[in-house]
């Protein structure tokens, strides 16, 4: 076998290796780990969907009935899965919830009844891992939070995570993603330069600081179950900050103001680094006759040319072999004013032609660049779907889906998906049965008292 | 108590409507805007936010559109050529609950409201009936 | 000569990390399939914008922002046409945000999978997939009924209110999508300005949470609230909504996050001691463990500081045999 590898292109061989159509039939990395999402929104839930993407079995506690805050936000109120649970079909689970609650069983809890906290500790007891983004406080005062879970199972390896942390003068705002951007410095050099736009800044399309404080929750889980099993055997606690991940983002903004007292500012599509290396718009849209909005509006693309001859080559190619001349070294051309009459150059250039024709002409002359697509080209797009990252998906619960798939490839041991999500409450009677070994009787009595 | 100026709306002394100037593209901007109710061009300014030039009669003939009006009993004056366009996902725009049984390439999905009758378990019959080999994975 | 230390190194190494252009190392004989064989419980992680295989495949020099642009990430970001705006990159790289996260990710999980089974692997973290990943209902949606996500600016889709606006000195962002902070908003909101509650209030479409996410109702919501916020910096903002407990804050520039006194508390930013450049601003580690806390140590060092140090150590090279590679352009 693996003299057949040898001999393959390059690509070839990754195609093999990462295939995706193979995924089910290799081991996952994460077996037999169990652990528990006792979150809301993004920031918790993705933590733990790492975690379950990866083989380990999650389990979602949500509160019972209708279910967690996420699955009732839907954009233009339009999309909806159903049912959001057998005791609710006539409302829907919206698709944002399916970004951070895949392969998970789902199950209720409503926490604060009285008998809620020994089914919590059942749970506990067989659990590797929790994570949870309550405000800080909640969960102690209903003797659910690491304090009790430490007695319960020393073993348990817990996060939290917030928006400003556990402990500190700020620690009870609220944390909200766009909050999280704003607060720690992103939001404030992301979005139009001053002058276009009103120098608006933007935040980003979705709730990036999220999902990526949640790779970060996620990693620091693996991190204490790596340690527990060849070190120490002990649980382990992480606390979070959302916000603090978002300053960490800021790359050489805090550096550079320790330093000097320079803020950094919004520098729209182009690059305070590198020139050529930014965003510029075609004129032309790539489909003149669709009713489509999203195919009515005129293109835009990405063009990467900053060693001197690519340089050179790229206002050649534009008819502006003058500023191949003025601004002849890197150095001269990463200054904002020449970015300033680069980057207006190129798309006089491209103000007849679209950007697919904008792609061919500067892939003809050897250069970087990528035609932004819409969410219905990337949708459609051959290259996330024969890697298996975006596709359709036949879901045992909701049927075909278009959905996101895998965070990253793995040769041996790759994540996967299973299904998108399913309805609040689905797996109450596996979960409490199997893992909690309660009967059936008493299963059926905590959902009439409303304790599940 | 300070008074506070009214600046982002505006009630059009000749039809009543009420037009509503979104941060976006009034916060610093000084022409004409366009009354969603009766056609009129008025011309004002504004500057970070503040309006200080209050509306009076409009300069030339470029405008920008409000981005939502209203009728004095709050009907909505919407729509093309007299407000700004909405940024639309599709064709149309529905606004609520959009159901349907099929995906966007024809095949059965659970995006369409349901009774408890329907249901088999948590899913949906017809999907679960879809399933070979029954509901575990 | 080329690769030679590597393969001598790979034998210590439980992971290497690269991002050179798809294919490079593996040309060079020291990729995965080559290395693995001296070390099979190599963990080789390999990052960039695309992929190394696939329609598109990173082309050598291919940068930031090229990912996002791929997928469908920063179409949907910016302000919309009407109200002026393009689609616009973010400010930080927002691919070494997620390849980063992530190969620290996968590097765990295969060191967990290595544990039990004693293999290493191969595992490549590409950017634009990572955007993929995270976006969220796109992909939901458009497989619903064939939708594109548009660009909405600083508002959101999905929750009204949930967006960033104007204010006197800068922007302000405010949260409430349900009715428990909707009405919270404002009742501040009408502390300076009956009227605008009132308008708010009066409004039959706003009535309901889920109705409230039309584009018309956005509108009238947020100018309601910009038309508060004008006369009021970021500061006297927030501590208005603060009073009725309304998630809110002001966009901060690195200044003023530099300053804020819940981050010094924390640590969060905070003056690094390092070796080579003196005190430099930087900030904290993010994982605040109670028995293992993460930790900065160092902020990078110059170029080739501790080549005597680990080829020493790891490969055995004495001062002579290190001189002869430095006089002859290798280390």
């Amino acid at each position: 076998m693996t003299e057949h590898l040898d001999k393959l292109p390059f690509e070839e061989y990754c195609k093999t290796i990462f295939n995706k159509d193979t995924l089910a039939e290799k081991p996952e990395c994460l077996k037999g780990y169990r652990g528990l999402s006792c979150t809301q929104y993004i920031l918790g839930p993705a933590a733990a969907a790492y975690l379950g993407e990866l083989g380990a079995e999650v389990i979602k506690i949500e509160v019972p009935r209708l279910g967690e805050p996420m699955r009732h936000c839907s954009p233009y109120n339009e999309s909806w899965f159903y049912p959001v649970s057998r005791w609710n079909p006539g409302r829907g689970t919206s698709p944002a919830f399916q970004g951070a609650n895949h392969n998970e069983y789902h199950v209720t809890l409503d926490y604060r009844k009285p008998e809620a906290k020994e089914i919590f500790y059942g749970l506990v007891q067989k659990s590797d891992f929790m994570v949870w983004n309550y405000r800080p406080g909640t969960f102690d005062r209903w003797k659910i939070g690491y304090g009790n879970c430490k007695e319960v199972n020393p073993r348990i390896v817990l996060a939290w995570c917030g928006g400003f942390g556990g402990f500190g003068p700020g620690r009870n705002w609220a944390s909200y993603d766009i909050l999280g951007q704003a607060k720690g410095g992103v939001f404030s050099f992301t979005g139009h330069r001053a002058g276009a736009a009103a120098g608006f800044p933007s935040k980003h399309t979705t709730w990036i600081m999220d999902y990526s404080i949640g790779m970060l929750v996620s990693t620091a889980m693996l991190a204490g179950l790596y340690w527990r099993d060849t070190v120490s055997n002990l649980g382990n606690y992480f606390e979070c900050s959302q916000v603090q991940g978002s300053t960490r983002y800021t790359e050489y903004a805090l550096p550079l103001w320790g330093r000097t007292g320079i803020v950094r500012m919004r520098w729209g599509n182009w690059d305070t680094e590198i020139c050529v290396n930014g965003i510029v718009g075609c004129g032309l849209s790539s489909y003149p006759h669709s009713d489509h909005p999203a195919e009515k509006e005129e293109g835009y693309i990405y063009v990467g040319a900053y060693t001197d001859e690519d340089f050179a080559k790229l206002m050649n190619l534009i008819g502006r072999p003058d500023l191949a001349k003025k601004y002849a070294t890197h150095d001269d051309r990463v200054e904002a004013k020449a970015q300033e009459e680069i980057y207006p150059a190129i798309e006089e250039f491209l103000k007849d032609k679209n950007k697919e024709e904008a792609a061919r002409i500067f892939t003809g002359a050897g250069l970087v660049n990528q035609p932004l697509l819409t969410i219905r080209e990337a949708a459609n797009c051959d290259h996330f779907l024969e890697r298996g990252s975006l596709g359709w998906y036949d879901d045992p619960y909701y049927g075909d889906v278009f959905t996101q798939k895998t965070m990253y490839k793995m040769s041996e041991s790759p994540p996967r998906l299973k299904h998108v999500h399913r309805p609040v409450g689905s797996d109450n009677e596996e979960i409490y049965q199997r893992v909690c070994g309660f009967s059936a009787d008493q299963i059926r009595e905590f959902e009439t008292k409303e304790i599940i | 108590m300070t008074e506070f100026k009214v600046s982002l709306f505006y009630d059009c002394p000749k039809c009543e409507a009420r037009n509503f100037f979104d941060p976006y593209s009034y916060w610093e901007y000084s022409g004409n805007f366009k009354c969603a109710g009766c056609d009129v061009l008025y011309y004002a300014e504004w500057e970070n936010g503040q309006r200080v030039v209050e509306p009076e009669a409009g300069r030339g003939t470029d405008f920008i559109l409000p981005g939502y009006a209203e009728t004095k009993d709050l009907k909505p004056l919407s729509g093309e050529g007299k407000t700004s366009p909405p940024p639309f996902a599709n064709v149309t725009f529905l606004g609520k609950p959009k159901n349907t049984t099929v995906s966007a390439r024809g095949k059965l999905c659970a995006c369409t409201q349901l009774t408890p009758e329907d249901l088999d378990g948590s899913a949906w019959k017809r999907i679960t009936a879809q399933r070979k080999y029954g509901k575990s994975w | 000569m080329r690769g030679f230390f590597l393969k001598k190194l790979a034998v210590h190494a439980d992971v290497i990390i690269e991002n050179y252009a798809p294919g490079q190392f593996d040309a060079w004989g020291i990729g995965y399939r080559q290395l693995s064989k001296i070390n099979p419980r190599l963990i080789y992680v390999w990052n960039g914008q695309k992929g190394q295989w696939g329609p598109l495949t990173d082309k050598p020099g291919e940068l930031y922002p090229s990912s996002p642009c791929s997928s469908g990430w920063c179409h949907a970001t910016g302000l919309p046409k009407a109200f002026g705006g393009t689609p616009i990159r973010s400010g930080e790289r927002s691919d070494d945000i997620l390849c980063g996260n992530l190969t620290a990710h996968g590097t765990i999980a295969a060191l967990i999978y290595r544990n039990k089974t004693g293999k290493g692997q191969f595992i490549e973290v590409t950017s634009a997939e990572a955007h993929a990943r995270i976006h969220d209902y796109a992909w939901g949606w458009y497989g619903m009924d064939g939708s594109s996500k548009p660009r909405y600016g600083n508002w959101d889709l999905a929750i009204n209110i949930y967006s960033v606006n104007p204010c006197k000195d800068g922007y302000m962002m405010v949260g409430g999508g349900h009715d428990r902070l909707w009405y919270r908003i404002w009742k501040t909101v009408g502390k300076d300005r009956p009227e605008l509650e009132d308008m708010i209030l009066d409004e039959p479409t706003l009535r309901v949470v889920i109705d409230r996410v039309g584009h018309d109702q956005q509108v009238k919501t947020c100018v309601c609230l910009t038309d508060w916020m004008k006369d009021w910096t970021r500061e006297e903002c927030r501590a208005k909504l603060l009073e009725e407990e309304v998630a809110a804050g002001g966009v901060s520039f690195i200044d003023e996050v530099a300053e804020e006194p819940h981050y010094k508390y924390r640590g969060m930013v905070r003056a690094i001691e390092t070796a080579h450049y003196g005190k430099v601003l930087f900030c904290g580690s993010v994982f605040y463990g109670h028995r293992t806390p993460g930790r900065v140590k160092d902020l990078g060092r110059p170029v080739g500081y501790d080549n005597s140090d680990v080829y020493r150590k790891l490969l055995g090279f004495d001062t002579d045999k290190l001189n002869e590679l430095f006089a002859k352009g290798l280390i």
